[in-house]
């Protein structure tokens, strides 16, 4: 389900960064800028008044970091998808920011045009994730000591995408090898992170997290 | 010069009494000594063994070596309240109670060094009169008799009170109130003589008395006695008795002018039962008096002024006898007068002079003939005969002016051979000691055998009947045969010395001694052998003065210079004993052996008994003055033995005569007390400011000392008052020295300097003047605390303190490696991401103008893509460098991770299927930063080669190990190339292998055309 046009705010502490995306965003006719802000230290008023679709965030911000962010964002307007923006794949944060409500992130050296399809992908309800973060996701589930109910478990077909990434497979190797479609991949992937919003919300998990990550 | 004829009577020793002379050895303490008045009144022995005199000033404690006094302190409450002692009493726990003159009686506790008071006071509850004049403990019914001028009393010391007895005209009331002494008998009953009252016999109840008067010879008891046999023996003014109580038989005696085996006074102050049961009395003014019961005599010992070791005053107080058998006589202006009984008895006959000849003064030879006549042979006067039975010396033989009598020796059977330079006589005793002119004639002239020879020695030969060997000046040895008249002559090597004497051993062997060594004959040879070439040694080069051999057959020799030798056996290497083995010279005379294997030699020191054990002197018992000899100047004399196995030694004085066998070891095994503790230098006394001592320092088996109180000396004495100048002690700090410290008895002390913290343990043991050792001896544990900083427990918390300290370092430096880890990471991680941020931001420009001018300049959009690609994939490179740096990336396992994503990107696009095989060991590998980043960037350049140029299907990824090795293969199965054409992805391979070398490693690729490609990189770990 294609909007007719996507609003996207992006967040960027680095000038040129912040220009050079709007200015993407503004060339693209499927896109709308809303507003390209340095910080994100209003980012609630900024978002109530703009409400736009998707957010561009960028992880490491003076002020309110970009992980605070996004739970201001996901507990006030939670139908506004965050997108992560990072230089670095193997930072921790991404993981904690999704466990915060991000819908998925992006390495800023991407090619432009893997940038666009993410934002489309977080508009339609998707979930770009790389096997760095698949990974760790799955650890998370391993090393969780705490008996959860059946809800926030991983599905057998969860858990085996999630292998499947840490592997190495893309997409589209997950789709052929589990014989499903990719869109039913993305959709798993989905789910997943909407568990890991369940458990961020748990006490418990948020203290695993805290162990693991710390 | 006087003419002090004395003749001495001897009686040959018995075993149950001693030999009787005037000469018994007195030793005298007086004020010189210490002692502190002449007018000694009262002894006794207290438990620990120390002798206590009470004396008209004041009371004195004798060790053994000095006189500590006590006298009345007018500002101490607690000290002696009078010093005119005149009694004294001790008990078993060691308080001693004293009874003054006229204030009463003292009792004093040794341990808190108090003396506590009682007197008489009008109320007639305490003491009866302060005039105390005896004293008795009765420790059975813990009573202590008092007895004073005026009644009698007893202190209870359960019930610690004074009751008292005194004379009335009742029936069995006690005879007298002036009690003058009091005893006790083994059965318990209580003896008490008076002046005036007689002797007393307390009944059992402690109530009556049963007089004893008109019977005694006088009716004032000065001194009583209860011997072994329960005897009371009572010395009166007017004789001594013996009442048996049993019998009541009573037996007087008095002194008989005409036996001069009776009393030698009757005016008698006191008696005394000794050890071997004679009764010994004083008497007020002529010295002691000792009964013999068995010999039924009374034998007398008085002042003797030209004697110096007799008794010093004639008047005696009282007698007693100390435990080790020291025998005490207290005077009345000689202070104490002490002997031993067991003194050694040694005779000295000193003979009369006939006119005014000097017969002692050169003693050449002496010799016993006839059993009972002694020939002594004067160089200058003559030969004379000295009967021993009677006493009697006779000049036999006179020397002509100008001539001397060279040597003497016994000729075969009665016979006796002397000489002067020249000629050889020849004498025999007339029997039966008859006074026939005594007959000698001349054997033979030298100057006939060996003209310019004089006589120097000569022997008869014990083997060959009528032979004699006679030595001369110029070391000849001629062996003359009396029957035939015929001679032999064996020469000696050195003729500059003459023979001294000559020896012949048991089995026939000649030796003989010059001034410059020892020689033997071998008669084959006709030889006088040197034998300081036999023996090797030239310990025989001196003067040698006797050669005797022993029964087990050595050699003994003495010599000037070089002590004693002994060859064991005649053959064996010669021993020297000299001064460094415990001789007190190393020039010796005579030399004899007794019946038990012992050595008597005379020196200057006295008589000396040597004895041996195996090679080794273990005694050399001197005997002097203090032993009895009445001189010590034997060095020059001659001895021989004489019957009944006495020994003669001739000195300038006499002929001392003694059994060698009778003159034992003092058995007495002495106990010694640590007697004083110092510490550094003070004398700590209990009760003192420092607190150590809680009771006296010999009975304190433990000592607590800080660590500081580390310098401290013990003093000690043993209590064996028999010559205690000649006591040996030996002392040990266990903990602190391994050998016995052996001292002798004027350094009674041990001294300790900083003795580190621990626990120590000293004992001292002391030996007799005889050397008889008693090993138990007697210790004192001292425990020395720690100064906290030598505990354990300090150590222990300065061990963990350390511990603490290197782990708080260790954490430190950690934290700083970390935390600049961390800065390093940040640095990097800043730097990334403004540089990072920047060039995406230009690849985003790219494609925005890319998207501008794709159709106004469709040639431009290559350039574009190649702007974008050049601004990603310099952000790839920094990317990678900072992933490389960041130590959270060390495993080989993040290798593969980030060559995964890698993988997906650049061989899912050629549809090239990839996979890794690495085993857990592997991925656990954690790598250096250099490590990493080699191998990540070989790895990606080869996963880039494939996806590039290889057109394969699948790629695989394998790691192993193998020993201290990393195998990394990466194989497709694509077209291969030619490896030649390293020029085939450009700097790529060099690279690569430039890589592999940094890593200590190799790279070796394998590739054939369409058979596939296989990289492999081997580095070391």
């Amino acid at each position: 389900m294609k909007k007719n046009v996507i609003r996207v705010s992006i967040y960027e502490d680095n000038k040129a960064l912040r220009e050079s995306l709007s200015k993407l965003v503004e060339t693209l006719p499927e896109f709308e800028l809303c507003k390209a802000y340095p910080n994100a230290l209003n980012i609630k008023e900024e978002t109530g008044k703009l409400i736009p679709d998707v957010i561009l965030m960028d992880i490491g911000m003076p002020g309110l970091s970009g992980i605070e962010a996004v739970k201001i964002v996901k507990d006030n307007f939670p139908d506004v998808k965050v997108i992560m923006q990072t230089v670095f794949d193997d930072d921790d944060k991404v993981f904690r920011s999704i466990c915060a409500g991000a819908v998925g992130y992006m390495l800023k050296k991407s090619a432009p045009s893997d940038l666009i399809d993410a934002i489309k992908q977080a508009a339609c309800g998707g979930a770009p994730m790389t096997p760095s973060i698949a990974s760790k996701v799955l650890h998370l589930f391993r090393q969780q000591h705490i008996p959860v109910n059946n809800e926030v478990e991983l599905s057998v077909r969860e858990k085996e995408i999630l292998t499947s990434l840490t592997n190495g497979f893309s997409y589209k190797m997950i789709a052929e090898k589990c014989c499903i479609s990719i869109d039913t991949v993305r959709f798993h992937i989905k789910n997943i992170y909407e568990k890991l919003h369940v458990h961020s919300m748990t006490e418990a998990v948020s203290k695993a997290l805290k162990d693991r990550l710390i | 010069m006087k003419c002090a004829y004395h003749l001495m009577l001897f009686f040959i020793i018995s075993k149950c009494s001693l030999s009787q002379n005037d000469t018994l050895f007195f030793r005298h303490y007086t004020t010189d000594n210490g002692l502190s008045h002449h007018n000694v009144t009262s002894i006794i022995q207290d438990s620990l063994g120390f002798m206590w005199y009470g004396t008209e000033e004041g009371l004195n404690k004798f060790d053994g070596y000095s006189f500590i006094p006590f006298k009345h302190d007018s500002k101490n409450v607690n000290s002696l309240v009078s010093d005119n002692v005149t009694c004294l009493a001790v008990e078993k726990s060691g308080i001693i109670w004293i009874g003054t003159q006229n204030k009463g009686l003292n009792r004093y506790n040794p341990y808190t060094h108090k003396f506590d008071l009682f007197q008489h006071n009008k109320n007639n509850s305490g003491l009866s009169c302060n005039n105390i004049t005896c004293l008795f403990v009765d420790s059975i019914n813990k009573l202590v008799w008092i007895g004073t001028t005026n009644g009698l009393n007893i202190y209870d010391q359960n019930k610690k009170e004074f009751s008292g007895f005194k004379h009335s005209d009742k029936p069995n009331s006690i005879g007298s109130n002036a009690i003058t002494c009091i005893k006790g008998d083994k059965k318990g009953r209580i003896w008490i003589g008076t002046l005036n009252g007689g002797l007393n016999l307390v009944s059992k109840d402690l109530k009556t008395f049963k007089t004893y008067v008109n019977r005694l010879s006088s009716n004032s008891v000065n001194d009583l006695f209860i011997d072994k046999a329960l005897n009371v023996w009572m010395a009166t003014s007017c004789g001594l008795n013996k009442l048996d109580p049993e019998t009541d038989s009573l037996r007087v005696f008095h002194h008989k002018e005409k036996d001069k085996y009776s009393l030698i006074s009757d005016n008698l102050t006191s008696v005394y039962e000794d050890k071997f049961g004679k009764i010994w009395t004083g008497t007020a003014e002529n010295g002691l008096c000792v009964y013999y019961p068995k010999l039924d005599k009374f034998f007398t010992y008085s002042q003797d002024r030209d004697v110096s070791n007799s008794l010093n005053s004639n008047k005696i107080n009282t007698v007693s006898q100390g435990r080790s058998g020291m025998f005490w006589a207290a005077t009345k202006d000689g202070g104490l007068n002490a002997f031993n009984p067991k003194t050694l008895k040694f005779n000295l006959m000193s003979l009369p002079l006939i006119s005014d000849e000097k017969v002692f003064e050169n003693i050449i030879g002496v010799t016993v003939s006839r059993s009972t006549v002694l020939v002594i042979a004067s160089r200058h006067q003559g030969i004379y005969t000295f009967n021993l039975k009677n006493g009697v010396l006779k000049k036999i033989i006179n020397v002509k002016p100008g001539e001397q009598i060279q040597c003497l020796a016994p000729g075969d059977g009665e016979t006796i051979l002397f000489s002067n330079n020249n000629d050889l006589f020849k004498l025999e005793l007339p029997e039966n000691n008859s006074n026939e002119t005594v007959i000698y004639e001349k054997i033979v002239s030298i100057n006939k055998i060996l003209p310019q020879n004089k006589i120097t020695s000569f022997i008869a030969d014990k083997k060959k009947n009528k032979i004699i060997w006679i030595g001369t000046d110029k070391n000849n040895l001629i062996s003359y045969d009396l029957t035939y008249k015929k001679f032999t002559i064996y020469k000696g090597e050195n003729t500059e010395a003459g023979i001294t004497c000559i020896m012949q051993r048991k089995n026939g062997e000649i030796w003989t001694g010059t001034n410059e060594g020892l020689s033997k004959l071998n008669q084959t040879s006709g030889k006088l052998m040197e034998l300081s070439e036999d023996f090797k040694s030239d310990v025989f080069k001196n003067h040698i003065y006797q050669i005797i051999e022993d029964k087990k057959e050595n050699i003994w020799i003495t010599t000037a210079g070089e002590g004693i030798i002994k060859i064991k056996g005649g053959n064996k290497a010669p021993i020297c004993y000299t001064i460094r083995d415990g001789l007190p010279g190393n020039t010796w005379n005579t030399i004899m052996e007794d019946e038990t294997g012992n050595f008597w030699v005379g020196c200057n020191y006295g008589i000396c008994r040597l004895t041996f054990e195996e090679n080794k002197l273990i005694q050399c018992r001197i005997f002097d003055r203090i032993d009895g000899l009445p001189t010590t100047e034997f060095q020059e004399g001659c001895a021989c033995k004489s019957v009944n196995g006495r020994f003669l030694f001739t000195c300038k004085k006499g002929i001392l005569s003694f059994n060698p066998d009778s003159l034992r070891n003092n058995p007495f095994k002495p106990p010694v007390i640590i007697s004083d503790f110092l510490l550094s230098n003070k004398k700590i006394v209990p009760g003192d400011s420092s607190g150590i001592l809680n009771s006296c320092i010999s009975t304190t088996k433990a000592l607590h000392l800080t660590h500081n109180q580390n310098s401290f000396s013990f003093e000690f004495t043993a209590i064996s008052f028999i010559n205690a100048g000649k006591n040996k002690y030996a002392y040990k700090l266990e903990g602190f020295e391994k050998e016995w410290i052996y001292k002798n008895a004027q350094n009674r002390i041990a001294s300790y300097t900083n003795l580190n913290p621990g626990t120590y343990t000293f004992t001292v043991k002391a030996s007799n003047n005889d050397g008889v050792w008693n090993d138990v001896g007697t210790s004192v544990q001292i425990i020395i605390a720690a100064p906290f900083w030598r505990t354990s427990w300090f150590y222990i918390s300065c061990l963990v303190f350390l511990l603490a300290c290197s782990y708080l370092i260790y954490y430190i430096r950690l934290r700083n490696i970390l935390a600049m880890h961390e800065v390093r990471n940040k640095i990097s991680r800043d730097l990334h991401d403004q540089i990072g941020s920047t060039l995406s931001s230009i690849s985003i420009y790219s494609e925005v103008a890319k998207r501008m001018i794709e159709e106004k300049a469709p040639e431009a959009i290559p350039i574009m893509d190649g702007l974008g690609e050049s601004a990603r994939s310099s952000v790839d490179s920094m990317s990678d460098i900072v992933w490389a740096v960041n130590s959270d990336n060390e495993k080989f396992l993040n290798i593969i991770e980030r060559l995964q994503i890698i993988a997906t990107q650049t061989l899912e696009a050629k549809n090239i299927k990839l996979e890794f095989d690495i085993p857990e060991s592997i991925n656990e590998l954690k790598l250096s930063m250099t490590q990493r980043k080699n191998i990540y960037l070989i790895l990606k350049e080869a996963i880039n080669n494939v996806a590039k140029y290889s057109e394969a299907v699948n790629c695989s990824i394998k790691a192993i190990k193998v020993d201290k090795h990393i195998n990394i293969r990466i194989h497709d199965d694509g077209v291969g190339f030619k490896e030649e054409s390293n020029t085939l992805g450009g700097n790529g391979i060099i690279n690569m292998k430039h890589r592999a070398e940094e890593l200590n490693g190799t790279l070796q690729i394998f590739t054939e055309r369409f058979k596939g490609t296989q990289l492999i990189l081997d580095f070391q770990i």
